[in-house]
């Protein structure tokens, strides 16, 4: 038997995103899961693959009046408005209780305008403790009149290439999922050095309150995610597989293990469930635990030879 | 501790037309201050995401491992716990918040408006319990719509009503005004308006007061942001994290409450 076949027979849940090894392909998504800190007190945040942090900036924002949070069928239109605390506060007081954390910490980060995603990925590439970026490009461009960052090719290009320049770092492009080709915003991405994209952000969307006829939200809309976006993100990951070289990671609506699967095989080489963490916080370690299992009884032994098998 | 729980509807009790009090037994049963809260799974996931959210509610009472919970039904999620069959496994988190403050003496004076009696229950029986003197004042609309009035006698409350029918005849805070003194406490839960007036004859007394507010969340964790409020000084506090109960002087009355409520 050849080394590779013995590696083949090993069986293993780890998957690789550019130079990161993930010990399995269940993460955390942003905005999902705080600070990571947070999380610590349901489960040992070893058991996962990683997490990503809420989105950071430069400075803290505090976000948009409520309320926040709608409840729509089988889905949550969130208008945050990306509260954070900023990045130094990160840097003081939240990397110190992550140094002893046994899994991939990515950090998200956005900004109004390129160079503050440059400034944090700057500043962000001297951590030891973090392993990866993932950009939030679904936000206005303030310097573009307020045009979204993540519709135009031309700009994820330039502006991944830009923090591409200041970082060592896995990074991660999350893409909008309302945009004219998420075919050519992911190859946009990977030609600006991207390790990988994340499929991916909410969608845009809004309830209006019949009593008093207004916009329900604070901010008037916000962002659908859960399971009621699963199909509809699901596809985005299989329209865009085949057509990048860099791993895609599947973002959305993600609640149990029969998820992961499909996503695997539409091509997702790892994922992060979101809204999931909020219907039971410990939605995370028991998915690696169930997707071992499905993986055991199915007879797979590489959870990696899933990816992108709706394609054979 | 451990906050995530496996519960058994053990009851569901109708009071009154649109209150249940739902108790749920959990075997690895946590410690809680009064006026925490917990979070309460409807759907049936992962067969089911609709209602996707947990809800939100104060615990009422605990006791040999049954937590019980007094719920006012006002809309999909409330009703179909209004529905649940005993016996029914259901994810239960929390506590979460941080629950009133231990040491309100020397005047405690608790002023519970309509549902809001379910969140400050648990601290009256604290203090009565530890032989702590105090006062509860219990308003609501009608006679008619004051809840478990059997229970609530063993507490001697002060009631308000709004229209006349039983106790003091006009608003909560009416009859809070005549019982306050300079070395008392408030202690108060009610729809927003009441809140917001409670806040104003504090601070014109110049006394201590406890406020504990709702919002909607998503986690109750203090992961989402769903539930931040801004306070008087515009610093964002999250409800599920840093309250529910606060500090009257640092709760805002704005455009926001007004909104939600
Ligand atoms: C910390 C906390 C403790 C609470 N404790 C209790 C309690 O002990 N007993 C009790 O009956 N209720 C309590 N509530 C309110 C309760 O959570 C809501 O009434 C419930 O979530 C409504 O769910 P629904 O699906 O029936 O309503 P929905 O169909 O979602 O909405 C119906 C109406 O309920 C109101 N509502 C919805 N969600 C909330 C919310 N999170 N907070 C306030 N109002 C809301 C809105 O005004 C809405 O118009 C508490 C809320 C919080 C935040
Ligand atoms: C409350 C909330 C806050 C979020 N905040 C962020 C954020 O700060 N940055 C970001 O890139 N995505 C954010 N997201 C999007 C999620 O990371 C994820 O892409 C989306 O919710 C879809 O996944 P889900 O259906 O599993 O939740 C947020 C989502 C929710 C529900
Ligand atoms: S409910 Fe999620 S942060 Fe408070």
């Amino acid at each position: 038997m050849g080394k590779d076949e013995q590696y083949m027979n090993k069986k293993s849940l780890q998957v690789k995103i550019g130079k990161l090894t993930l010990k399995n392909p269940v993460m955390g998504a942003s905005g999902t899961f705080g600070y990571g800190v947070e999380y610590k007190k349901f489960f040992s945040l070893g058991d996962i693959g990683g997490f990503v942090t809420k989105g950071l900036s430069i400075e803290p924002r505090k976000g948009n009046p409520g309320p926040r949070i709608k409840e729509t069928p089988c889905g949550l239109i969130n208008s945050i408005g990306l509260e954070n605390i900023g990045v130094d506060a990160f840097l003081g007081s939240v990397i110190p209780q992550l140094r002893d954390i046994d899994t991939k910490i990515i950090v998200n980060i956005f900004g109004t305008e390129m160079e503050e995603y440059v400034e944090l990925a700057r500043r962000l590439n001297k951590l030891k403790r973090i392993d990866g970026l993932e950009m939030n490009i679904s936000c206005p461009n303030v310097k573009a009149g307020g045009a979204e960052f993540g519709k135009d090719p031309l700009v994820v290009q330039t502006i991944t290439r830009k923090v591409r320049d200041e970082t060592d770092k896995a990074l991660i492009v999350k893409l909008s999922p309302m945009v004219t080709s998420i075919i050519d915003i992911a190859i946009s991405a990977q030609r600006g050095g991207a390790d990988a994209v994340s499929i991916a952000n909410t969608y845009p969307a809004m309830a209006i309150d019949i009593k008093s006829g207004a916009p329900f939200l604070g901010a008037k809309s916000g962002g659908l995610s859960g399971p009621a976006i699963k199909p509809v993100t699901l596809k985005l990951v299989y329209d865009t597989y085949g057509r990048i070289d860099i791993p895609i990671i599947g973002v959305g609506g993600i609640s149990t293990v029969e998820d992961i699967i499909e996503y695997a095989l539409a091509g997702a080489s790892a994922v992060q469930a979101g809204t999931a963490n909020f219907i039971n916080p410990c939605a995370t370690p028991q998915l690696v635990k169930q997707l071992d299992k499905y993986l055991s009884d199915a007879g797979i032994q590489q959870f990696k030879s899933l990816i992108g098998s709706a394609f054979r | 501790m451990k906050l995530t729980h496996n519960g058994i509807v053990t009851s569901i009790e109708r009071i009154k037309r649109d209150y249940i009090l739902l108790s749920v037994r959990i075997d690895d049963p946590p410690v809680f201050n009064p006026g925490q809260f917990m979070m309460i799974q409807i759907s049936d996931a992962p067969n089911s995401y609709d209602p996707l959210l947990l809800r939100p509610f104060s615990i009422f009472r605990e006791h040999n491992r049954v937590y019980e919970f007094l719920i006012k039904v006002v809309g999909r999620g409330t009703q179909a716990i209004a529905d649940f069959r005993n016996g029914r496994r259901i994810l239960v988190t929390g506590p979460y918040g941080n629950g009133f403050p231990a040491i309100v003496t020397p005047h405690p004076v608790i002023a519970a408006g309509g549902a809001g009696i379910a969140s400050v229950f648990a601290f009256v029986q604290q203090l009565h319990s530890k032989g702590i003197a105090y006062e509860l004042l219990y308003g609501a609309r009608t006679s008619g719509e004051l809840i478990l009035p059997e229970l609530m006698k063993q507490y001697n409350p002060l009631i308000s009503t709004d229209d006349g029918s039983r106790g003091y005849h006009g608003r909560l805070t009416g009859l809070l005004k005549t019982r306050i003194k300079n070395n008392s406490t408030i202690v108060a839960c009610g729809p927003m308006p009441m809140l917001k007036s409670v806040k104003d004859i504090a601070v014109r007394h110049g006394i201590k007061c406890y406020l504990s507010l709702e919002a909607r969340m998503a986690c109750g964790f203090g992961v989402c942001l769903g539930c931040t409020i801004f306070d008087v000084e515009g610093n964002t506090k999250r409800v599920c994290k840093e309250g529910p109960v606060f500090d009257a002087r640092e709760v805002s009355f704005g455009r926001q409450a007004d909104k939600d409520h």
